[in-house]
């Protein structure tokens, strides 16, 4: 697929600098389909939006690997969220009401 | 990553990846401080000051704050941490491609206003601490309208920076904090006696009314870090590093500082320190409180105008615009209304407080039963960032009308069991607050209505990671 082997080039930066087929595929890859390639937003400034798309679409991809994705809550996110959040806002509720 | 493509990241309003996110506990729990502790406090202390007396008070903002920031983390937090998004990005998900306008139009209309509001706190402090040191007579020329226009340039300069200003400015600035502590040591230590006799000028005869009013004023106050969550926090790599500062560094703050504003309200009836700091603290310490309070309003207004910043960069037609022309456009309407009507902003503040709660309150409820019962967590990002209308949060013209109409019912149920302009408050109020409630049957409207509607439809992504399948 075209966007599986711009990818590679992407990530080791050889792609730097291509083309206006590299800026094809690039914006192709965002949207998975050569056929829903939308006109540019920028009519004037379309190098800026190219550059972007690229931009962005790097970060989706690395980001769709997992490489890059923060984590989630795990368990002591949790045991915190709940004491701070629930326990002590129920303990001092009940204790405000008899001061 | 090289610090130019971070930097592009930073202002581009892109997903900032984990290698990008270099902010630790500390780092977050800093710059969070000094977003939350500022003159609103103080108002929202007021508030609370005019239904319950001190230790009561405090006690029902603390429950509030810390229920209000449990709702916040767990509705923008998961989205943002994991992908290194800011809040209104986290929210596309549930009201669709184009629908996120509207969440993102009540981000703001509140920032917008909150922040001249502190620019304007900040004008005021800054005229009383030159009055102090003789550079202004005191009945002086009226500078609020120069000294806000100069803040919102001074801002603006910073900002310049992007987050990396964000983080400058707040290494220094969070030491007011300490000059809030200290003001509140004063007040305490000076006044006791007359702080616990203190009644509260507008307590309604109903115990358990007032009770729920302080704890439902401590909820709202929190949501409106709806707005600010996903720009701080996104510049953190885990949930685990976000926990404990945004639970501590954005709850504390408030209601140590808003405790100032009661004590200030029951005994000297006038909760903002600029107006008292003078008259009980004398020239010396007045003079280095009042400018730590300019400072904290200032901290707080950068914070909140990088927020607004990152947020228009969801607009398309601002998607390439230059970080300096989008400061622009997200600082001129806050100096606009700062220095042509600091007055009526003023004399306007608890209308904010007010629209915080009815806005935010189903914002939360809608997000945190779409990532945690519908999606089971499972958000795609290529979908956050693809506008077509094939694309997965596309909806029906870009909307989900599911959540349009968990958000109204939301809205309504908050207006029907506190109108937050008159305070006049229906049903079960008194044992539930307003917030709740609204929380509550926004995320159940919502459910429904994906479940009954939206599913079947095959719209939302839902078939990724319903229950229903």
């Amino acid at each position: 697929m075209a966007y599986a082997s711009s990818l590679s080039g992407f990530k080791d930066g050889s792609l730097q600098g291509d083309s206006a087929r590299l800026d094809e595929e690039a914006f192709c890859f965002i949207y998975r389909s050569r056929d829903n390639v939308p006109e540019p937003t920028h009519r004037g400034s379309g190098r800026m939006n190219d550059s972007s798309s690229r931009e962005l679409e790097r970060r989706i991809v690395a980001l769709e690997s997992q490489s890059e994705t923060g984590d989630d809550f795990d368990a002591v996110s949790w045991w915190w969220i709940i004491g701070l959040g629930i326990v002590l806002p129920l303990g001092l509720i009940v204790l405000g009401w008899f001061v | 990553m090289t610090i130019s493509a971070q930097s592009s990241a930073d202002e581009g309003g892109w997903p900032l990846l984990r290698s990008e996110r270099v902010w630790g506990s500390w780092r977050l729990a800093i710059a969070l401080v000094t977003a939350s502790a500022a003159t609103w406090c103080y108002l929202v202390g007021e508030v609370v000051g005019h239904y319950l007396k001190f230790i009561q008070g405090g006690v029902a903002l603390t429950a509030g704050t810390m229920i209000g920031m449990v709702l916040v983390i767990l509705s923008a937090g998961p989205t943002c941490v994991r992908f290194g998004i800011e809040s209104i990005a986290s929210i596309k998900p549930q009201f669709g491609s184009r629908g996120w306008v509207i969440p993102a139009a009540f981000q703001y209309i509140s920032i917008v206003a909150w922040n001249a509001l502190l620019l304007i706190f900040f004008a005021k402090s800054m005229t009383q601490l030159l009055t102090a040191i003789g550079w202004l007579p005191a009945n002086g020329p009226r500078i609020v309208p120069f000294t806000t226009a100069f803040a919102c340039a001074i801002v603006y300069i910073v900002l310049l920076w992007g987050a990396r200003g964000v983080t400058r400015i707040s290494s220094v600035l969070v030491l007011h904090v300490l000059a809030g502590l200290w003001m509140l040591y004063m007040l305490v230590s000076r006044r006791w006696p007359e702080l616990i006799a203190a009644q509260a000028a507008l307590a309604h005869s109903d115990r358990l009314w007032n009770y729920t009013t302080g704890v439902e004023i401590g909820i709202s106050a929190c949501l409106t870090w709806w707005c600010y969550m996903g720009a701080m926090i996104r510049m953190a790599p885990s949930g685990r590093v976000i926990t404990m500062p945004v639970m501590l560094g954005m709850s504390v703050p408030v209601f140590v500082l808003s405790l100032i504003g009661i004590a200030g309200v029951l005994i000297l009836k006038v909760s903002d320190p600029s107006s008292w700091l003078l008259t009980v603290g004398g020239p010396l310490y007045g003079v280095i409180a009042l400018s730590f309070v300019a400072a904290g309003n200032f901290g707080t207004a950068m914070v909140g105008i990088y927020a607004t910043a990152a947020g228009l960069r969801n607009f398309r037609g601002l998607q390439t615009m230059p970080w300096s022309v989008l400061l622009l456009v997200a600082i001129m309407p806050i100096a606009f209304v700062g220095t042509l009507a600091p007055e009526w902003v003023f004399e306007h503040y608890g209308t904010l407080v007010a629209f915080a709660g009815v806005g935010f309150a189903p914002i939360a409820g809608i997000q945190i039963a779409d990532y945690y019962v519908l999606r089971r967590r499972r958000v795609d990002i290529r979908a956050i960032y693809d506008r077509r209308a094939a694309g997965k949060y596309f909806y029906w013209a870009g909307v989900n009308p599911a959540a349009v109409v968990a958000m109204i019912a939301g809205c309504a149920t908050y207006i029907y069991l506190l109108n937050p302009l008159t305070y006049e408050s229906h049903g079960p109020f008194r044992f539930l607050t307003a917030s709740l409630p609204a929380v509550v049957v926004a995320a159940s409207v919502f459910v429904a209505l994906t479940i009954l509607f939206i599913v079947p439809a095959k719209r939302g992504a839902y078939e990724l990671g319903s229950p229903l399948n």
